[in-house]
């Protein structure tokens, strides 16, 4: 038990190292710069606060004193108040109301700054791995890590990480000015200085290792609705529907009692907070009344201006502390989030390895995806081919244009990580160079019109072209039955079975004339009809193609000039008589 | 009779945080104002001025603020959470036989839809309430007590209820803008994620990723609006303030209590700003409680009619019949076809052909056009042609369809088990894991999902047969079961989808034929849409 408890705080500081790094990974310094900007902004608006506070005491002092030292000079619209006071009263409220509204103005354009550069790191890193990205995750973690996670993040640097500094310089500016004034008042503040944090993190402990106790139960339990939701089809195809339902309820109560008990104690840290400038405002009032009344003798002496100044001040020490406690989820979230980011964007560990040359080549390749213009494949010869994860490795791959290979082996030995590699979606000591295609089991369609689902945006490709690239592919029928021919758009045709879509696919590759095709398993979900037509068409269109194949179901041996079989992390080859 | 216990206890509950929150709010207020005129009071020291009292009220002030601010926190926590419960649990009834498969995101959402709507007494109607309570408050006692600055007062309140009513129908018009960009980039982040497959082959020019920008702007604006209403209400309070000062102080001068107006005016960021800010709270609701009613509505309902409850039904299904049988959203299939229970059928199709879609409309999971007969057994063969109500969309209980990836709760290995059957013994319970290969799950209470052990997709699909084993459905529906296994555990599959149908009737939906199931029925679903396709005449759509 105590082991698996330092166990995770030892698993949380190095989370702890890793959030920071990240932190300092995003901060360029024009983010820098604007923290700094914002973080002046704040304390310039401390500042015109306090300052604020000081001519509105001394207004008031003259308007409460006014009649004891001059009663019989009150005539109706004489002014009590003097203009030079009053006019630095209307200015230092004008600092203040703009130095808010300023502060708040550049944090936002913070925020949107963060996620801007945020959201097109995750797009260049989505674009340079592709595939091999893409598919390691959900759709939904994608719409997270875009929506919320870089929010998450913006709002941690542009709100809590400056309303940290800002509530370290908050009290120690609040002491110093009321310091002069009465050392008594400032002396009995600072005391309680030190021991907020104490309280403070002796709360937060209490509350966290409650947290701890139930922490399973309660992450499972609270789950529990939105998983049953998605169960739903389940539920009540089994007709358990009461049943679940009651389950629901029982967990439901289980999880409120139980975060009932860890709030309230999690509660009481903000309470403390509440419970310190609360007293100092009513300890202070009370100590500055009994002084003017001469009940209390201690330090200098207090008047309305002074007295009201430091009532005024006083809570400051402690708001500034207040909106940290407020700001806290955001650290929370933000920590969930890096964990995130990082596992995208993360490319140290990786590129590291990566000859320098190398990376060069990849972030030309990056834009080579789409160049139609690209040299023609010619053929290579690598000598000591490896990548990572999962690691594979060939003494010597050699590739002649026209080559038709099989690349065989288990599913999971890496035959999808050798294909993302050798386009260049995953880092690996080479990548093929010209104009390939990688054609994968998954279909997908463009939300646009057949004409753009086939040409894919290239605009030098006739309608007769794709129609005969169609009718290579038998998709005549299927094209006779369109409303508006190629202008249909993809969602109003007429649904393609598996087999269909993967020949709708097959016509791309053809219209896009690549040199090279990669296969990875096109035929994986169609049935042993379906297969062996769609196997017979892509030999036939792709004859002259130089190709790379990789299949489970079996496939005519006499196609091929090579096999590449990977057992064990090793790609051996054998050429084909 | 429980209910509505509890719906009281609700009531009480949420009256008690709302005036715990109330008392917090003015007991803020009045310590900060009720301290400054003490202190002034003091400065003039007037014969008789007795200090004692003011000292213990302020005293007394600040610990109710202290004390309500605790407890308003977790009396609001309290009753959130229990609105929040009350809330799921009232979804989760709405949904009751009614499914929806198409749309996981939002089903997805509805995690913190709920929180959304949920929180809103506290977040929003607490605060917003209180402010609108203070001000009239602080307006009738300066009526009685200041009258000279009542109207200033009054002026102030006047302007701040306008900037406060301007900021809220302003925002009430944007934020429909705001929910649709978001939902608008959702589609097309999700497409586009889709689509992954096809960008190495995009042209530049029609490649384009979705952008936040939009998102972006139209919460900057939200937040620029919310900036100018603080920023004009802080003006407004400082303009008033000057006036009292310049005009009104010659009046008052002397008087201890005319502070009182001033220092509220001088705190307006402390206590009236901060409530501006609420307002997309208010927006968040109306958004949620919108989102929750649609998706609760678009939902499809399996049974109108009456419900047949797990193991009432005396009768068993003796065969299904299809005829024209059309699943919902495809056209392109129209299927007639015999089932017949103590066999095994297979529909043979490729992935994307519509097997999964067949299937579950056999289920019932899916409306369906053409008619679905069930005979019952017992009944004659003369009689079989007075069906039984063959638009009845129910006998889901009679026929138990197991999905492609078998959906594991977030629950224990026992519950998982036991949805298929709740009567089952965990004697059955352990047979059935034996037989598919999952005996090494020794513990049935072993938590599953997510937050527990994680299945693979083998063991999911062997978690799905094992609840075929233990369910008493006719008719079991098999989606997919040898994909992505290996040789040996199809085999096993295969054997134990043999023996299911040596007692029940078995339809596999599958593109994998193992060699024990050679013998097997056989539909193709692929050449009966191409047998459609090439006579697309005689069926044309409706």
């Amino acid at each position: 038990m105590v082991n698996a408890s330092t166990q995770a705080i030892q698993v949380n500081e190095t989370e702890q190292i890793r959030f920071k790094r990240f932190c300092n990974d995003i901060k360029s310094a024009e983010i820098k710069a604007y923290q700094l900007g914002v973080l002046a902004l704040r304390v310039a608006q401390f500042a015109a606060q306090i300052s604020t506070f000081w001519f509105f005491a001394l207004s008031m002092h003259q308007v409460t004193s006014y009649d004891n030292t001059a009663q019989k000079m009150i005539v109706e619209g004489h002014q009590v108040v003097s203009s030079k006071y009053l006019l630095l009263l209307a200015l230092s409220a004008c600092i203040w109301g703009l130095s808010v509204f300023a502060a708040d103005l550049f944090a936002q354009r913070l925020k949107n700054r963060i996620e801007a550069k945020l959201e097109a790191a995750i797009h260049s890193q989505l674009y340079r791995h592709q595939l091999a990205l893409v598919r390691q995750y959900s759709s939904a973690f994608w719409r997270q890590l875009l929506l919320e996670n870089i929010s998450d993040i913006a709002n941690y640097l542009a709100q809590y990480s400056i309303q940290q500094r800002l509530s370290a310089i908050a009290p120690a500016l609040a002491l110093l000015v009321i310091f002069p004034i009465n050392y008594v008042v400032a002396l009995t503040l600072l005391l309680t200085l030190p021991i907020l944090p104490l309280f403070m993190i002796l709360v937060g402990k209490g509350a966290a290792a409650l947290h701890r106790k139930h922490f399973i139960a309660l992450e499972r339990l609270s789950d529990m609705f939105s998983d049953r939701l998605k169960a739903l089809p389940l539920i009540t195809v089994t007709g358990q529907h009461s049943q679940q339902s009651q389950r629901l309820d029982k967990a439901s109560i289980i999880v409120n009692r139980n975060t009932m008990k860890v709030v309230s104690i999690a509660f009481l840290s903000s309470t403390v907070l509440d419970f310190f400038s609360t007293i100092s405002i009513a300890l202070v009032a009370v100590f500055i009344g009994f002084s003017m009344l001469g009940e209390i003798n201690v330090g200098p002496d207090i008047n309305l201006h002074t007295g009201l100044f430091m009532l005024l001040v006083s809570p400051l020490l402690f708001s500034e502390l207040r909106l940290l406690g407020k700001y806290y989820h955001q650290k929370a979230k933000a920590e969930a989030a890096s964990a995130h980011l990082t596992a995208v964007l993360d490319t140290r560990s990786t590129s590291a390895k990566v000859s320098g040359q190398r990376a060069r080549s990849l972030g030309q390749h990056a834009n080579q995806f789409n160049d139609t213009d690209s040299v023609p494949f010619t053929g290579f010869a690598w000598l000591n081919f490896q990548c990572d994860k999962p690691r594979l490795h060939a003494s010597k791959l050699t590739l002649h244009s026209g080559d038709w290979v099989l690349l065989e082996g288990k599913s999971g030995a890496g035959k999808t990580a050798l294909l993302e590699t050798l386009i260049g979606f995953k880092e690996g000591s080479h990548a093929l160079q010209g104009n390939i295609a990688l054609f994968t089991q998954n279909t997908a369609f463009l939300d646009a019109s057949v004409k753009q689902n086939l040409s894919l945006g290239r605009k030098d490709i006739s309608s007769s072209q794709l129609l005969q690239a169609l009718d290579e592919v038998e998709l005549d029928f299927w094209y006779a039955k369109l409303r508006d021919g190629l202008d249909t758009p993809m969602g109003d045709c007429p649904p393609l079975s598996g087999g269909e879509a993967q020949r709708f696919a097959l016509a791309r590759v053809l219209l896009l004339q690549k040199d090279v095709v990669l296969l990875d398993e096109p035929t994986a979900h169609l049935t042993q009809e379906q297969h062996e037509r769609l196997t017979q068409l892509i030999r036939e269109k792709l004859h002259h193609k130089t190709v790379i194949w990789a299949s489970h179901k079996s496939l005519p041996h006499a196609w091929f000039t090579q096999h590449w079989h990977i057992q064990a992390g090793k790609i051996e080859v054998s050429q084909c008589p | 009779m429980s209910v509505n216990a509890y719906h009281g206890a609700r009531k009480t509950s949420l009256l008690l945080s709302l005036l715990l929150a109330f008392t917090h709010l003015i007991s803020g207020l009045l310590i900060l104002l009720f301290a400054s005129w003490f202190i002034a009071a003091s400065s003039i020291a007037a014969p008789g001025f007795n200090y004692m009292l003011p000292a213990v009220t302020i005293r007394a002030l600040a610990l109710l603020r202290i004390s309500s601010g605790y407890f308003s926190m977790l009396a609001g926590h309290h009753y959130l959470l229990q609105r929040l419960a009350l809330l799921r649990l009232f979804i989760f009834n709405a949904l009751e036989n009614k499914v929806e498969t198409s749309r996981e995101n939002a089903l997805d959402a509805m995690q913190y839809k709920t929180e959304e709507v949920a929180s809103i007494w506290m977040a929003f109607v607490a605060q917003n309430a209180g402010l609108l309570l203070a001000l009239t408050l602080l307006n009738i006692s300066c009526l009685f007590l200041i009258p000279e600055t009542a109207t200033t007062l009054f002026a102030f309140t006047l302007v701040f209820i306008f900037i406060y009513l301007g900021l809220l129908v302003y925002m009430l018009k944007k934020s429909l803008r705001i929910a649709q960009a978001k939902r608008r980039y959702q589609y097309a982040l999700t497409k586009h994620i889709e689509c992954a497959s096809l960008w190495h082959l995009q042209n530049n020019a029609l490649f384009r990723e979705p952008s936040l920008q939009e998102l972006r702007q139209g919460i900057a604006h939200q937040q620029s609006l919310i900036r100018a209403a603080s920023l004009l209400t802080f003006t407004a309070a400082m303009l008033a303030l000057m006036y009292l000062l310049v005009v009104t102080s010659s009046i008052s001068a002397g008087n201890a209590l005319f502070i009182v107006v001033p220092m509220s005016l001088l705190a307006v960021n402390d206590w009236l700003t901060p409530t501006l800010a609420t307002q997309t709270e208010l927006i968040k609701y109306l958004d949620a409680k919108h989102t929750i009613k649609k998706s609760l509505n678009d939902t499809y309902s399996v049974r109108k009619d009456a419900i047949r409850k797990a193991g009432s039904n005396t009768q068993g299904i003796e065969s299904i019949t299809l005829q024209g049988f059309q699943p919902d959203k495809l056209s392109s299939l129209r299927i007639n076809a015999f089932f017949q229970t103590k066999t095994l059928h297979l529909f043979l199709g490729s992935s994307g052909s519509g097997k999964s879609r067949c299937l579950q409309s056999i289920a019932g999971l899916l409306n369906f056009d053409g008619q679905r007969i069930f005979k019952m057994k017992g009944q004659l063969e003369a009689q079989s042609s007075s069906v039984v109500n063959p638009q009845d969309k129910s006998h889901l209980c009679s026929i138990l369809y197991i999905e492609q990836n078998p959906i594991v709760l977030s629950d224990t290995v026992r519950e998982n088990l036991k949805i298929a059957n709740s009567q089952a013994s965990d004697k059955s319970l352990f047979e059935a894991l034996e037989q598919v290969g999952l005996s090494y799950i020794a513990n049935l209470d072993e938590w599953l999902g997510t937050r527990g052990r994680r299945l693979s997709g083998g063991e999911r699909k062997r978690l799905g047969l094992a609840r075929a084993l233990l369910s008493n459905a006719d008719f079991i529906l098999i989606d997919e079961p040898f994909e992505a296994l290996d040789e040996e555990n199809i085999q096993i599959a295969s054997t134990l989808i043999l023996t299911l149908s040596e007692n029940k009737g078995v339809i596999v939906a599958t593109h994998i034929v193992p060699e024990n199931l050679i013998q097997a029925r056989r539909i193709d679903l692929e050449e009966a849409s191409h047998h459609l396709s090439k006579n697309s005449e005689q069926y044309s759509s409706k």
